[in-house]
């Protein structure tokens, strides 16, 4: 067990959650303008919305270190571990943001920064499902990239800016739900997968 | 070197599509919108480079960060012949991408100040390229691709929506994000020095590739940028302002009719024959008031004595009336407030009609033109005479 931590790197991770949050909490409510090089006018976007980011990024690098032969050979169930790790990192800064509302009442950018965690750690973990971890962080920052460009008058904006939308928009919490959920059994059966579409496949490579 | 094909239909195909499609979207969101002025259309045109330069320094990282084969080469030269093999089509084809959008944007203009923003497109996309590969070769491959574009997209496109001076001045897409009311143009200074810091990264990428531990890659690559930086604050300081523009020094060609004298911009001549008809209209039918009406009237804000019109394309007739009201106003320093009675009673002595003001939805303007509209003629010309008494350039 401590070679699989240590082979995921989640002392970094850890550290990486944990400024993140610390950050999240001094940041308060800070934002940032984002211009809508896409048209569509200039957006108000939260600090917290962003910070989920370099957790996504961290979690990738830990992902692409897998020692592949070695698993590949080994009865350890590398895929349910990954989605434990994966799943904790979910649930312990959601956790921690919602005891914080017991006392406090739960900021947006609270909300935020658990919903688009739960989107890019989906996206992350289909990514690694599938064996292109390292594709994860790259996919995250395309994802903020093209939404945040996407201003917030055009047209459905609302379906695209699934990053940027109030805490409240129901749209953006199906689909970061949907995502994190189909990531999540793609990292259980991606492998499987990939065998049945290409025969004789090996995830010898990290990317 | 050879280009290689394969990897330029597999791999770029779909980035190019997401590139060709924003830089599409970027313009024709704001094409109805535009003037006539060709510098303000190019720099709308060519400023998608905002969203394309952080996916290209993406795309570059993510190809160079896979092309593990490149440390069994035998040295730097077939390296980086190597890397320019395989992003040199992509980075072509983006380049031709922007310039035909250009040209689309503006028509096909070879004069040195559209070529100067061209090249300015170029070098920085050259520039994100250079940064983007330099950050592959660097970085581990799962954090080269993210950290690229999350850099490229602070630098280049975060800064628009702010008004700090030199990170504005010093990348491309702010310049031309901004670019410009028909009396503004890019600063040459502001051109040059985005130009020049686009050049020095390059130049510091290049080195950061060829150098050979990987410690000495990182700090030339910090140092390139942070030179970068320091160039850019401090020819940012030397007199540019914010948003990198100046006032626009084009010659402006006059027309002269009926005794007045009108000069437009050069792209709208045309219209001029237009606006004179008008301004003679409007001289006669002012003519009760005791004011002298300017026989210089010009579209620079920037010609001390004429009067400032503006000859807008298409404007409904009314809108142009009321355009020539508040220039009047303005030019005998009566009122700057165009919801002024005087202005709309110029408005409706001009010949507008009593719905001349309904498209601009405010209340109490419509309600005091509908007061002025229940005026006889004699109390409406009394009215505009006696407020023409405070106007101070008679």
């Amino acid at each position: 067990m401590t070679s699989y931590l240590r082979a995921r790197h989640v002392p970094l991770l850890a550290s990486v959650v944990l400024v993140s949050l610390v950050t999240l909490a001094l940041s308060g409510q800070l934002v940032l303008t984002t211009p809508g090089l896409l048209g569509g006018g200039d957006s108000q976007l939260l600090l917290g919305a962003l910070l989920p980011i370099p957790i996504v990024l961290a979690g990738a690098y830990g992902l692409a270190m897998r020692e592949r032969p070695v698993e590949v050979i080994s009865v350890r169930p590398v895929a349910v571990l990954d989605l434990a790790l994966l799943a904790s990192v979910v649930a312990v800064p959601s956790v921690l943001v919602v005891l914080c509302g017991l006392t406090h009442s739960i900021p947006p950018s609270g909300v935020i920064f658990t919903r688009n965690l739960v989107l890019l750690v989906g996206i992350l973990a289909g990514a690694a499902g599938l064996g292109y971890a390292v594709a994860g962080g790259f996919v995250a920052l395309v994802l903020l990239v093209t939404t945040t460009s996407y201003g917030p008058y055009n047209r459905a904006a609302r379906f695209v800016r699934v990053l940027q939308n109030d805490a409240s928009d129901t749209w953006s919490w199906i689909v970061a739900s949907a995502t994190f959920t189909t990531g999540m059994a793609l990292l259980l059966t991606g492998r499987s997968l990939l065998r049945l579409v290409r025969p004789g496949y090996v995830p010898m490579s990290t990317n | 070197m050879r280009p290689n094909v394969k990897v330029f239909w597999t791999g770029s195909t779909p980035f190019l599509l997401i590139a060709g499609l924003a830089v599409y979207l970027n313009y024709s969101g704001v094409r109805p919108y535009l003037s006539n002025y060709p510098t303000e259309r190019l720099s709308q045109g060519l400023s998608g480079v905002a969203f394309t330069a952080p996916l290209l320094a993406g795309f570059c990282a993510w190809n160079v960060g896979r092309m593990r084969y490149l440390f069994l080469m035998p040295n730097r030269r077939s390296q980086l012949s190597a890397v320019c093999s395989l992003l040199l089509p992509t980075v072509a084809a983006l380049i031709a991408l922007h310039l035909i959008v250009a040209v689309w944007s503006a028509g096909l203009r070879l004069n040195p100040s559209s070529l100067a923003l061209c090249l300015i497109v170029v070098l920085s996309l050259l520039a994100s390229a250079a940064l983007g590969s330099s950050a592959g070769l660097t970085m581990h491959p799962a954090l080269g691709a993210p950290t690229a574009i999350l850099f490229l997209f602070a630098w280049y496109a975060l800064p628009i929506a702010t008004d700090v001076t030199w990170l504005r001045t010093s990348n491309t897409s702010s310049i031309l994000a901004a670019c410009c009311a028909p009396q503004k143009e890019p600063s040459g200074a502001a051109v040059l020095l985005s130009g020049v810091v686009s050049l020095a990264v390059i130049v510091g990428a290049a080195v950061s590739v060829i150098l050979r531990s990987r410690v000495a890659r990182v700090v030339m690559l910090c140092f390139a940028i942070a030179l970068a930086g320091a160039l850019a604050r401090f020819i940012g300081q030397q007199g540019n302002t914010y948003d990198g523009l100046q006032d626009r020094t084009t010659e402006l060609p006059c027309f002269i009719d009926d005794g007045l004298r009108l000069c437009v911009w050069p792209e709208n001549s045309r219209y001029a024959d237009g606006k004179l008809g008008e301004l003679a209209d409007a001289r006669d039918r002012l003519k009760f008031l005791a004011l002298q009406f300017p026989e210089d009237w010009t579209e620079s804000p920037y010609v001390g004595t004429s009067a400032v019109a503006t000859v807008a394309e298409g404007a409904n007739p009314d809108a142009r009336r009321f355009s020539i009201a508040i220039s009047l106003s303005h030019y005998w320093r009566c009122t700057r407030d165009p919801t002024a009675d005087f202005v709309l009673g110029l408005t409706l002595k001009l010949g507008a009609s009593a719905k001349a003001f309904s498209a601009y939805q405010s209340d109490r303007l419509e309600r005091r033109t509908q007061e002025l509209v229940a005026l006889s003629d004699e109390d409406l010309v009394s009215l505009l005479r006696s407020q023409s008494k405070q106007c101070t350039n008679r």
